[in-house]
């Protein structure tokens, strides 16, 4: 037991101290603001000792500004109310990133802060290495790290190069790294954005475990039915106030939705009406090979073909080849080494993404801040980059014409910003991505890749995007989806390809799709013919 | 004014008017106005300390000193933006100049010309010389950048290293083309006028109407553009304001320059009646004047450059020098605009444009801001990268043309450090080393800002040692109140 007898029984004597005992962590009446923004208003949050306590809400709800005031971006004093910790108001100082983290709140960023180069234990010792005289004590490093990873059965090696882990390993390396420090809260801010299937399921073994340990862990996340398989209860945030705070089993999908949402959604996926047309374009037996290691094969015989006026959703595991598929057809990666791909039964060959972009392909990118957008640039300009031909006269921009353009999609994608001239890094991730999807509709392709394009973003910027996508593909677009999560590739696409080893293992009409059949074909388990 | 205002197409939410809307350009162009308010500190501290530092002649000389290095800031502004560096401009420049230097001086130039055209006039001599060497030093410019570049952009070298190669080579090519010795350009006014040469009072005034009449004309034209796309225009007022203080602007420095006011002497009463370019009155006056100049340019370093090159060289600077400042009374003040000033608006003026207007200028911010981002959007950055060094490489080549004009020889310091006043420039300027962000107006700035120090420091008699320290320090202190004021902001 972290508290001691003497502690909790001088507790009793307190007001309100029945709650005091169990509570870790006591949030009341928190309200920040921002010049012209209430970011939190009158926000009262418990969380008890040892559970797994969700939290959730749309972008802009307010759930990194609780969190930032918890890990002491926004030290004590530059917010109302108070935060009990421990009993304890948290009172965090100027230098407060390092007190909370002393004091036991870690947070597990979205955006992994390793360093690649460095081993695991070196990462998780980073700034704070053990010493012999004015050395490196690196027997006490690495067995200090070996301990941390053993208690918590976290399955990495301490010597491992963190840039050659796959993304769930180096979440469990920053876990580790968090729980080396004594951490009795772990914030998660979105834990599984990158992680597969399986790795998810490892990581929710692993969250059990530390709950075991009396590890007490918040954790937020956009894909909700997490919150069923792991949390003990959930707060739901909306528009900077408290919804609800309530135990997870007294709550169901669809209602935390609507709690979410502020409205009631019958449907995460809307329903199009739309009648695939001719056959557009068409791939068989495409090989390739990486471009910068030519003897690596990346993808080994795909084939399928796509309509007009389709969804085509493409599942498989992380490195089963879906992404460099469609960077090979955009142009940007693989070497075509055999097949062929026909676009309106010509042959096509594309070797850059310039290329691409005149036969009509765009291709929504992956990772939208480091391949999709310039942060440190406006809307306007992200959207115009790769159709600043069309608005040029001579060597001329005009800009009005351009100006004029861009509205259009700000208007009609309803991006939420003040005007076009903000720097896109002030955005949130939904309204980023609408930008990156703007930018390529503008470029008016004919066929439109999606690489994961709700991948981070809210319940209701999905739905929108979702409603885009039908409204594209009513109109004639041939859409390709990339998608981690089944339920999206299930609820949004007409077929599903499944990629399994750089190959394509058969397409399923997606009345006779289901989680199941796609999880055999992505693992290899059912090989398709041929 | 055209060249600040960082969003043209700003789309007003609200219609806010007159002081709400002059407030929040203010906020929105901090930096800009931060640097320029720096400017004014410099300048009204000297001109209370240094006795002359707010004289016309200063004020005359002040911009034509730092056109050569404003000239390459505009063009390393592009290369830094890309996330890349120029180390090889100072002896590049340098190299030009005494390439083009020994044209004249080896009278290379001289013999072509007279064998192609035999029965030209002496005056029709001399200008075909100079349009020969302009041009081939700007080939020469465009080549080295090009050089550069392809080694750059297609080998993949990193620029740093490949500039700092190109710095040693350009230094040695300086050595090689002068045999060590200062390569004097004697006659050839023409050549001597693009850096020297100033326009008559008259042709000063005729420009700054016609920049005012262009800048009054453009909000209007903008105006009415905006419109017809459904764009609502901002406020009229203050685009005015802001046409009105840059035209204020100029008609008040022509007028200074010009002398307007100023009772008239003789000897500038002969260049008037002469009228027209007058080389050869005028001529005389620069001469003297630019001598009297040439120690104060870049900010001591010449002085010891050209001093240290040739014995020769230190005597033809002194007795003018000792003449401007016992002779003050006598000295005819030489009238007009400096060419090389005009040079600088246009060079500026159009690297503004290409920055904004230009799909190349926006591709060039777009690679600095996220190369991955710029490629799968379909730019060749390769080929943007290139031509990025080789806008560089000709800019360069402008400076050192001017170089040689302006210091009237070829010597083997030419362009030394000069590297480092155009990157401290840019950098003072706010554009970003980590490429993506930087205004060529910010580089103008930055550049005079360093020219106002180091004439002030002379001017007050700061031993020159000290110059480089206290510039380097100003530098260091800059930068790091801009990092703070965005902390704040953020």
């Amino acid at each position: 037991m972290i508290r001691g007898p003497a502690s909790s029984g001088a507790g009793l004597l307190l007001k309100g101290a029945a709650v005091a005992d169990d509570v870790i962590l006591d949030i009341e009446h928190v309200t920040k603001e921002f010049p012209g923004v209430t970011a939190l208003k009158d926000v009262s949050i418990r969380v008890k000792r040892g559970e797994i306590h969700g939290l959730c809400g749309e972008n802009g709800a307010g759930k990194s500004t609780l969190m930032k005031i918890l890990c002491g971006v926004y030290p004590y004093g530059t917010y109302e109310g108070s935060v009990r910790y421990d009993g304890k108001e948290l009172q965090l100082g100027a230098s407060s990133i390092r007190e909370a983290i002393e004091q036991g709140i870690a947070i597990v960023y979205q955006e992994l802060t390793l360093v690649p180069k460095l081993t695991v234990g070196e990462n998780i010792f980073l700034g704070k290495e053990p010493r012999r005289g004015p050395s490196i004590d690196w027997n006490k490093l690495y067995s200090d790290t070996a301990a941390v990873l053993e208690k918590y059965k976290l399955p990495v090696s301490p010597f491992d190069v963190v840039e050659r882990l796959g993304v769930g390993q180096m979440q469990m390396t920053e876990i580790a790294k968090a729980l080396a420090e004594n951490a009795r809260i772990l914030i998660l801010d979105e834990p599984t954005s990158a992680l597969s299937e399986a790795e998810v399921t490892q990581l929710m073994e692993i969250l059990r475990g530390l709950k075991a340990q009396g590890v007490t862990c918040i954790y937020i996340s956009h894909k909700l039915e997490e919150f069923f398989r792991i949390t003990d209860s959930v707060s739901i945030l909306r528009d900077g106030r408290l919804v609800t705070s309530q135990p997870t089993k007294d709550l169901s999908l669809e209602r935390v939705v609507s709690l979410m949402v502020g409205r009631e959604m019958k449907e995460r996926f809307p329903k199009g009406d739309r009648k695939p047309g001719e056959v557009f374009l068409k791939v068989e037996n495409l090989h390739a090979t990486d471009p910068n290691n030519p003897s690596k094969e990346v993808l080994k015989g795909v084939s399928f073909d796509l309509r007009k006026g389709e969804i085509l959703g493409i599942a498989g595991l992380m490195g089963s080849g879906r992404t460099e598929l469609v960077s090979t057809l955009f142009g940007e990666f693989g070497t075509v080494t055999k097949g062929t791909v026909t676009l309106e039964g010509k042959p096509l060959t594309v070797k850059s993404s310039r290329q691409a972009m005149s036969h009509g392909i765009s291709l929504v990118p992956e990772d939208r801040k480091r391949m999709g957008l310039v942060l440190i640039q406006t809307i306007l300009q992200n959207m115009s980059l790769p159709n600043l031909d069309r608005f040029s006269r001579f060597m001329r921009i005009d800009a009005n014409a351009e100006l004029a353009a861009v509205l259009k999609y700000w208007k009609s994608l309803s991006i939420k910003a003040p005007h076009v001239n903000v720097k896109v890094e002030s955005l949130s991730g939904g309204n980023q991505q609408k930008v990156v999807i703007s930018k390529w509709l503008m470029s008016e392709p004919r066929i439109l890749i999606l690489d994961d394009p709700t991948r981070g973003i809210d319940v209701g910027a999905k739905y929108e995007i979702y409603k885009l996508m039908n409204q594209l593909a009513e109109s004639g677009f041939a859409i390709i989806m990339i998608s981690s999560e089944l339920e999206e590739v299930l609820g949004m696409s007409d077929r599903v390809m499944v990629m399994w080893e750089g190959r394509s293992n058969g397409i399923l009409e997606i009345a006779a799709a289901s989680q199941e059949k796609i999880m055999a074909r992505a693992t290899g388990i059912e090989v398709a013919a041929g | 004014m055209l060249t600040t205002e960082p969003s043209a197409g700003a789309i007003p939410v609200d219609q806010p008017s007159g002081l709400a809307v002059l407030m929040r350009s203010v906020t929105r162009n901090l930096q800009s106005y931060m640097l320029v308010i720096a400017l004014l500190v410099i300048w009204v501290g000297f001109g209370l300390a240094a006795p002359g530092y707010t004289s016309a002649d200063h004020i005359q000389n002040i911009l034509q000193q730092m056109a050569i290095i404003g000239i390459m800031a505009c063009g390393m502004v592009f290369v830094i933006v890309t996330g890349g560096i120029d180390l090889s401009v100072g002896y590049g420049s340098g190299f030009v100049s005494v390439v083009a230097a020994g044209l004249l001086y080896y009278g290379a130039a001289d013999k072509w010309i007279k064998a192609t055209l035999p029965h030209a006039s002496e005056h029709t001599h001399d200008v075909v010389t100079a349009g020969l060497v302009v041009i081939l030093g700007l080939v020469l410019g465009a080549l080295i950048g090009a050089f550069q570049g392809f080694i750059i952009s297609r080998l993949s070298v990193p620029p740093f290293i490949v500039t700092l190669g190109g710095f040693s080579i350009f230094k040695s090519g300086i050595l090689i083309v002068t045999q060590g010795k200062s390569l004097f350009i004697t006659s050839y006014e023409t050549y001597k006028y693009i850096a020297q040469g100033l326009i008559p009072p008259i042709g000063g005034l005729l420009l700054a109407v016609v920049i005012t009449a262009a800048l009054f004309v453009q909000v209007f034209t903008a105006r009415r553009r905006k419109r017809k796309y459904g764009v609502t225009p901002g406020s009229l007022p203050l685009q005015l304001v802001r046409a009105g203080v840059f035209a204020v602007l100029v008609f008040g420095y022509v007028i200074i320059v010009n002398r307007t006011f100023e009772k008239p002497a003789v000897a500038e009463t002969a260049a008037v009646d002469n009228s027209a370019p007058a080389l050869d009155v005028s001529s005389g006056l620069d001469e003297s004047r630019t001598q009297g100049a040439l120690k104060n340019f870049g900010g001591g370093e010449d002085s010891s450059k050209v001093g240290a090159s040739t014995p020769d060289a230190l005597k033809i600077e002194e007795a003018p020098a000792e003449e401007a400042a016992t002779d003050q009374e006598t000295y005819a003040s030489p009238k007009g605009v400096p060419v090389l000033v005009v040079i600088l608006g246009i060079v500026a003026l159009l690297m503004a444009y290409i920055s904004r207007n230009t799909r190349f200028g926006r591709y060039t911010y777009a690679i600095g801001g996220n190369r991955e981002a710029a490629r799968l959007s379909g730019i060749n950055i390769k080929d943007i990268i290139f031509r990025v060094y080789v806008l560089m490489g000709l800019l360069m080549a402008v400076s050192g043309i001017a170089l040689a004009g302006y210091v009237g020889s070829g010597t083997t310091a030419a362009g030394q450090g000069y590297e480092l006043d155009v990157i401290a420039s840019c950098i003072l300027g706010g554009t970003s080393t980590l490429g993506g962000e930087g205004t060529i107006f910010g580089a103008v700035v930055g550049a005079l800002i360093m020219q106002s120090l180091g004439n002030g420091l002379q001017m007050m008699n700061v031993n020159t040692n000290w110059h480089y320290l206290i510039k380097g320090l100003v530098l260091i202190l800059a930068v790091y109140a801009d990092i703070q004021f965005k902390k704040k902001r953020a």
